[in-house]
């Protein structure tokens, strides 16, 4: 298997503004802000592996089961992460003797949320500091996600050291915490706050795709394009193919993997139906590779294979689930059957500008032939997304 | 300062008449100077390989005792600095920790400007030094080999930086000399800084040096395919060491020439009058489109904004076609079809796509956009890929990521990162026309297979040294001959053990076959350890 890992940037790599985050002491409340691609979650591994290497209680809190294991399997050996509701359900008990109170199921047999009024309730009620809990430096990463009572719920029980990176226009979750919300509940001055703003992930096509998509807050731009200047050739490139030939789009896409097994592509599918289509014709396409078969996985509902970020191979999965993972290639699979509201464009261009945004190198997307609406947000520019006939 | 005639550089004088006007007498030249920076000025400038000015820090160099006159080094010669240039090393950032590096002066010689209490002056270094110097300018770059140590405020600074450092993939600080030195920060000169007017600014041509560092390693860690490897290697960091190519081969004219200019002096489509047959043209103009394409890896690293390397490469091969003698138009023409092709999704395996395209810069061209990093070379493997293709492949890959680029386990190799370093900056002087005199470069670091010769008449030693590497990477190359003497031989089956008892003591011969060997080593790469283990065994 091809091995996958998170590296170290080179000292070019990094710029001024993600120096001054990097540098910040390990103690006390930092607050780190930016768009996709602007080097949060990089920073945040690096302030990890900084935690490890000096021997320092520390803990990589990520919003979900998928962040995790990217996470600790891009890290290498050592990452010691978790996500956050299991580590605070966790916590909460050890520290007050009593588990998290709940609300009443949304729906019958449903899943309860956090009653976060009953959670400060209990923790109003405990001595200060709240006695024997570890208190590792939390390094929190799409700290966005997680709800403003969460971070209120740590700092009473005493929690300190915060290094949190998140990006306000990613926000996936109902409860989720505006940059306001973090700063308020740490204590970070908003001056304080280091705001990354030049996209350093993406390529400039993917970036520049992605932008056309962006539809956040004025106040709180985009990330700026790459350095590096358009490029002519290396366009993210709209495939239309004739839904009788679903085997030729997953010939490619095999050996696309097969040219560079090391890659993690990321096939990102409008609902399951779609998902599962892809996820066939990818296991029973014949074809003749250089390399084994790559290994090719889904992850869904309450499936949850042991996914290896740190090799490469086809991840196949639902749009919902692909926020804060980062893939070398992205494919956009069937987006005709996105859902789209021609009176609300705006929520299929957000969902758009994330998907795109998950890829580092590439982006494809595939349509298949016939007009479809999600084709009024697509840009038409040709030197932005280039339209070819798959055959 | 007095306000003197500066003429030279734009600025400071030139020294015949500061010799007239007040004649001194010559003094020992100093050992070492001292130059003030910021721990990520410094970092940065390790990962490059050169003490280098402003400009060559990509957008990323915070203020320090370099931008008093960019394109020149500014070395203190005495044991007390300035309190300013100490504040002004750390006044861009808070987080920025001030630094002193001590740089060998021995063996450098040439035209620097110097600063004494009267000024700016140009003079021979080091003949024309009389003791009144506090402040010499050295034209940039340096390299880093020149660096003796690294001095932090206190040892609390040192460990700091250290641990930094450890950060990025691509800073050796462990590879330099650190220690605290209190009394470099805390006991100041009574020296201003900037001391006054200085010479005028100069350009450092650093991007193809950097490049030519990235080519030097690359072709190192080539350096176990073959002859051909090796000559390259060794042509990569001594072009003028060996007249005479060993074999009739363009890549090595072509690189021998890169290497001393640090770019190419014909366009790629001289070809079109080339004689030599359909053959000669073929590789004359492989060889002068790769060095074409290199020459365009190293402009596009300045350009603004900055253009990705595969349209580098594609613009070029665009530009070049339709120029080029009608029997190569097709093929290259063909080749810029593939390369647009592998942006998409390209239905093309990579064996397949060395089978359409078989000429080295062909292939190498076609590795370029599969791989982007020179450690993914390296571990790239196909059958289909002869010695002359990977290493064109490797010229181009080391041209695009250069010396700045390469990860600490690709410079790891003690006295490769030396031995490139002076040869870069040397290569900037040259282009720069400087007459800047570094000294005896370090020298280059053989490869492995080079230590090995070809394997005719190998010593005991030799022969000891490819045992342990066949043996350690289970080659089948080793055979042994056991000479016994004449006589009775008994054989015991004892438990699962089967015994031979000989009269008297035979005679075992260990040797490796190294037709097979050489085989092997041409497949594979040597680990660092395993590689450290068999230099010694040879005595390298």
């Amino acid at each position: 298997m091809a091995k996958r890992k998170f590296d170290l940037p080179g000292i070019q790599d990094l710029n001024k503004e993600q120096e001054a985050a990097r540098a910040l002491p390990k103690e006390g409340q930092h607050l780190i802000v930016g768009g996709p691609g602007t080097g949060k979650s990089v920073l945040a591994l690096i302030r990890a592996r900084r935690h490890l290497r000096d021997g320092d209680d520390y803990l990589f809190l990520v919003y979900n089961h998928l962040l995790h294991r990217a996470s600790a399997e891009l890290f290498g050996e050592g990452l010691n992460s978790e996500t956050w509701i299991a580590w605070f359900w966790r916590t909460f008990q050890k520290a007050t003797g009593k588990p998290v109170p709940l609300l009443p199921p949304r729906t019958n047999g449903g899943f309860s949320d956090i009653d976060w009024d009953g959670v400060d309730t209990v923790i109003q009620s405990q001595p200060v500091p709240t006695p024997d809990i570890r208190q590792p430096h939390l390094v929190i990463d799409e700290g966005q996600d997680m709800p403003p009572q969460f971070y209120e719920s740590l700092v009473n029980l005493g929690y300190e050291n915060f290094f949190v990176v998140a990006d306000q226009n990613q926000q996936i979750t109902e409860e989720n915490s505006s940059r306001r919300d973090i700063e308020i509940h740490l204590g970070v001055d908003t001056a304080a706050v280091k705001e990354l703003t030049r996209n350093h992930r993406n390529r400039y096509p993917v970036a520049r795709l992605a932008r056309e998509f962006y539809t956040g807050d004025p106040a709180s731009p985009p990330p700026d394009l790459p350095g590096q200047g358009p490029s002519a050739v290396t366009v993210p490139r709209l495939y239309s193919y004739a839904p009788n030939n679903l085997n030729a789009v997953a010939r490619r896409i095999l050996r696309l993997s097969d040219r560079d097994p090391r890659q993690l592509i990321g096939i990102i599918a409008p609902n399951n139906q779609v998902r599962q289509r892809y996820l066939e014709a990818l296991q029973s396409t014949d074809v003749s590779l250089n390399n084994p078969r790559p290994t090719i996985e889904t992850f869904h509902g309450d499936r949850r294979p042991d996914i290896v970020f740190g090799a490469g191979g086809i991840l196949v999965i639902n749009a919902q689930a692909c926020k804060g993972l980062e893939f070398d290639t992205v494919i956009l699979a069937d987006i005709d059957e996105h859902r789209f509201d021609p009176r609300h464009p705006d929520s299929a261009r957000r969902l758009f500008y994330v998907m795109v945004a998950r890829a580092i190198e590439r982006v494809f997307l595939f349509m298949k032939t016939g007009e479809h609406p999600i084709d009024k947000i697509l840009p038409t520019d040709s030197s932005i997304l280039r339209r070819e006939e798959l055959k | 300062m007095t306000n003197r005639d500066l003429e030279l550089f734009g600025g400071a004088k030139s020294s015949e008449p500061a010799r007239q006007e007040n004649p001194r007498s010559p003094v020992s030249a100093p050992a070492s100077g001292l130059l003030v920076t910021n721990h990520l000025n410094l970092l940065y400038m390790l990962a490059a390989g050169m003490v280098m000015p402003p400009s060559g820090f990509g957008g990323k160099y915070y203020q320090d005792t370099l931008a008093c006159c960019p394109g020149w080094i500014p070395l203190f010669l005495g044991k007390r600095l300035p309190a300013d240039a100490v504040r002004l090393s750390t006044s861009e950032a808070e987080h920025l920790r001030p630094v002193v590096v001590e740089m060998d002066l021995t063996s450098l010689s040439g035209t620097v400007v110097a600063f004494d209490a009267e000024g700016a002056r140009e003079l021979q270094f080091p003949n024309q030094l009389d003791g009144s110097e506090s402040v010499l300018l050295i034209p940039s770059p340096l390299p880093t080999s020149r660096i003796r140590h690294i001095a932090f405020p206190t040892a609390e600074d040192k460990r700091a930086v250290e641990n930094e450092a450890l950060d990025f993939a691509n800073v050796p600080l462990r590879d330099f000399k650190r220690k605290a030195t209190k009394s470099l920060f805390t006991k100041p000169s009574e020296g201003r800084w900037p001391p006054g007017q200085g010479p005028a600014e100069r350009e450092a041509p650093l991007q193809a040096p950097l490049a030519a560092g990235g080519i030097m390693a690359m072709l190192f860690h080539f350096a176990h395919q073959g002859d051909l490897s090796v000559a390259a290697c060794r042509h990569a960091f001594d072009p003028d060491d060996d007249p005479a190519p060993p074999v009739n081969e363009t890549l090595l004219a072509g690189l021998r020439a890169w290497m001393r200019a640090g770019c190419t002096s014909s366009p790629a489509t001289d070809t079109a009058t080339e004689s030599g047959g359909s053959a000669g043209l073929q590789n004359a103009f492989q060889d002068r489109l790769l060095w074409g394409a290199v020459d365009r890896l190293v402009d596009q690293k300045n350009a603004t904004p900055a253009i990705g390397a595969a349209d580098v490469l594609l613009d070029y091969l665009g530009a070049e076609t339709p120029k080029l003698d009608a029997r190569l138009q097709a093929g290259a023409g063909k080749l810029r079809d593939t390369l647009v092709s592998l942006t998409g999704l390209a239905d093309a395996t990579p064996n397949e796509l060395f089978d359409r395209h078989e000429t080295p810069l062909a292939r190498a061209m076609v590795l370029f956009f599969l791989r982007d990093r020179c450690a993914e070379l390296l571990e790239f493997r196909s059958d289909r890929l002869r010695e002359p293709d990977r290493l064109t492949a490797a010229i181009l890959f080391g041209a695009r990521e250069a010396w700045m680029g390469l990860p600490l386990p690709l410079r790891a190799v003690p006295g490769l990162a030396d031995a490139a370093s002076h040869r870069m900056a040397q290569m900037a002087h040259r282009i720069a026309g400087t007459d800047l005199d570094l000294g005896t470069p370090p020298a280059r670091v053989r490869p492995l297979r080079d230590l090995f010769g070809d394997g005719r008449t190998w010593s005991a030693k030799e022969n000891a040294a490819a045992i342990e590497l066949a043996q350690a990477l289970k080659w089948d190359c080793v055979r042994t001959r056991i000479t016994l003497a004449q006589g009775e031989y008994k054989l015991t089956v004892q438990g699962g053990s089967v015994h031979i008892e000989l009269p008297g003591r035979p005679r075992l011969e260990t040797t490796v076959d190294p037709e097979r060997f050489f085989h092997c080593f041409a497949e594979t790469r040597v680990g660092t350890k395993l590689e450290e283990r068999v230099r010694k065994t040879l005595g390298a």
